[in-house]
């Protein structure tokens, strides 16, 4: 068991190490001077070129990439451009709105998907399972970000329930701070639950056919008990495993939904800094969505060893 | 005369074919077994049998349909909706599964699996079903029984997951036990013991017992009557020293000479020539007329009747009363 943990973390440091490599490397063939973009088209090639030694732009590639991990490593993410305040509290406090947002999101995907995928798998071929497949088609086809207009278009334009975008902070209290993420949360959530619901359904029909499901009916439990005590906690490393994967496009996501609702998160941050070369922004927050990525997994490949325990004795 | 703990009458089981309509799987099947009886149902792989266990059980597949009549206790388990069934289901009928390993749940602690029925059924606690696990897993010769109803199937041996299997379906003390090949799986060694478990178990409760069995020295060993299927019919019905030692039935005689004898002088075994015929393809008249080494022309002509030569003894074979003379 420690030795799988150890195991883990050494390759997660190493994934991280090889993503910061290949960061740096695009952010630096990337077109756009930040010192050019800062100072304006006025500038003269004189403060150019002391602003860029300043910001330490003339030294050579590997050398500025050295200094920004030993940096990383050390907690200290440098100074944004563009705003002029350290990268981590920048990052911290956009944080306080994507996680919740990415939270939130991934809830409501597993509350949608697993009770829709386990009653269309229950009910194979009959109506819920239609309606349910219908739906999660839909889900999938249409564009997260469309759905974010829309939902802004039914419940804050003509119905008024929620605002429509912006973000009060959370010092306004929590239900303000909910409510506006409420929307962009289902925003994310429906293309994912609509993949979800999908892999739910084929993994229970497939568990449903095993042996000791018809054990736990000639028990005489009840078809619904043997399928929530039985089939499903044995259908849910599939669904686990794409969860993870899905967190990939759930940060992708939120860049976009983010923008659609006005919200200061980082996905906002990202966006912004991309547009004003923002280069040590940039890197920062790329590699912290790529930790974000690789510490999910890592977590789902964990809940395997609680969702199997044949898993935990060859751990 | 109290009425018997099961009758099956005039069972036949049918499956939706692929290309459409049904074929009939299961004909004319007609069981009596009084409380405490045991009997033992043989035929080879495809003969019908498991289907006829679920049948029992009310456990059919989607596509299998039922007509005829099982009465259990006088209670027509046909026609009974999904709520009586499933308060039938392990509280009267017991069932033990050919397959240990894929029988039993592999996330949930074999404790829990043996408990839950108790649980669900006779509304006990978690608490007190756990320790009536723990007490059921004794009974079934589980060394450690405390310590191992807290682990998962994947860390016990095959022979020790039928023992679980039985406890199952020993929880809740069913009138009848029904086995679907329970000893398959297993090693030799441990066949004859998981049978020993099985036999004191049912013989102290009291069980009826219907064992389910390719295995004519399995049936030999544990059940008072036999009753022989081939191609989802009745072929020979007795009591298992008569149809053992005198069977009516050629396709009965082929099975016993493919039993391996020790005392055999030398020799290859000697097995039925062909194989069981798919059941869309059965031959005119008799189903083993196509494989059976005294067949004759009337054979073919029709689908010979069930006819009972002695109290106790059924046969179908129109040549059985040359053999019942013999």
């Amino acid at each position: 068991m420690t030795g799988l943990l150890l195991r883990r973390f050494a390759s997660l440091f190493l994934t991280l190490l090889a993503v910061s490599a290949l960061i740096f490397l695009v952010m630096d063939v990337l077109p756009g001077d930040p010192a050019g973009i800062m100072l304006g088209t006025s500038a003269t090639p004189e403060t150019l070129e002391a602003l860029r030694r300043e910001l330490g732009l003339d030294q050579p590639l590997v050398l500025r990439y050295l200094s920004w991990l030993a940096g990383v490593a050390t907690g200290d993410l440098g100074t944004s451009y563009t705003y002029g305040v350290p990268v981590a509290g920048l990052i911290a406090e956009r944080l306080a709105v994507t996680l919740p947002l990415a939270f939130i999101a991934i809830l409501l995907s597993v509350a949608i998907a697993v009770p829709l995928g386990v009653a269309s798998a229950a009910r194979r071929n009959g109506g819920v399972d239609f309606a349910a497949g219908l739906l999660s088609q839909m889900f999938i086809a249409v564009p997260g970000f469309w759905v974010g207009l829309l939902l802004v278009l039914v419940f804050s334009v003509l119905l008024g329930w929620v605002p429509s975008g912006g973000f009060p902070g959370w010092r306004a209290g929590i239900v303000p701070a909910l409510g506006a993420l409420v929307l962009p949360a289902i925003a994310l959530a429906l293309p994912q639950a609509g993949v979800l619901t999908r892999v739910t359904r084929s993994a229970v029909i497939e568990v449903m056919n095993e042996d000791f499901v018809r054990t736990a009916r000639a028990k005489g439990l009840p078809r619904r008990k043997a399928l929530w005590r039985h089939a499903v906690p044995n259908a849910l490393v599939p669904v686990a495993t794409i969860l993870g994967l899905q967190f990939t496009f759930l940060i992708a996501g939120a860049v976009l939904v983010e923008n659609v609702f006005n919200l200061p998160g980082l996905g906002r941050l990202a966006l912004q800094a991309l547009s004003q070369r923002d280069i040590i922004v940039m890197q920062d927050v790329v590699l912290f969505f790529a930790a974000l990525v690789i510490v999910m997994n890592f977590l789902v490949d964990l809940s395997y060893l609680a969702l199997d325990p044949r898993l935990r004795k060859r751990a | 005369m109290t009425p018997p703990l099961l009758r099956i009458e005039d069972l036949a089981i049918s499956i939706d074919s692929a290309h459409g309509g049904r074929q009939p799987i299961l004909t004319d099947i007609d069981v009596t077994l009084h409380a405490g009886e045991t009997l033992g149902i043989v035929g080879e792989s495809g003969s019908g049998k498991s289907l006829l266990s679920l049948a029992v059980l009310g456990l059919l597949p989607p596509v299998a349909h039922a007509t005829g009549r099982i009465l259990l206790e006088g209670r027509d388990l046909l026609a009974m909706d999904e709520d009586a069934l499933c308060t039938v289901r392990g509280r009267r009928i017991g069932m033990i599964f050919q397959e240990p390993l894929t029988a039993l749940n592999p996330a949930m602690t074999v404790g829990d699996q043996i408990a839950e029925g108790l649980v669900v059924q006779e509304g006990l606690s978690w608490r007190a079903a756990r320790r009536e696990a723990i007490t059921l897993l004794d009974r079934v010769r589980m060394p450690d029984a405390a310590q191992l109803s807290r682990a998962y199937p994947h860390a016990l041996s095959g022979g020790q997951r039928q023992r679980v299997g039985i406890a199952i379906a020993l929880a809740m003390k069913p009138a009848l036990m029904i086995a679907d090949e329970p000893t398959t799986a297993l090693d030799v060694t441990v066949q004859a013991e998981v049978l020993d478990i099985l036999d004191d178990l049912t013989r102290d409760a009291g069980m009826a017992l219907i064992l389910v069995s390719h295995d004519l020295g399995v049936i030999a060993r544990m059940c008072a009557r036999t009753l022989v299927l081939y191609a989802g019919r009745r072929m020979e019905e007795g009591a298992t020293r008569d149809v053992l030692t005198a069977p009516l039935n050629p396709y009965t005689r082929g099975l016993l000479r493919a039993v391996p004898r020790r005392q055999a002088q030398g020799g290859r075994l000697s097995t039925i020539p062909g194989t069981v015929p798919s059941f869309a393809a059965l031959p005119p008249g008799c189903c083993f007329s196509d494989r059976c080494p005294d067949v004759i022309p009337a054979c073919h002509a029709g689908e010979p009747a069930w006819t009972r030569p002695a109290p106790g003894r059924g046969v179908r074979c129109i040549r059985a009363p040359e053999a019942v003379a013999s």
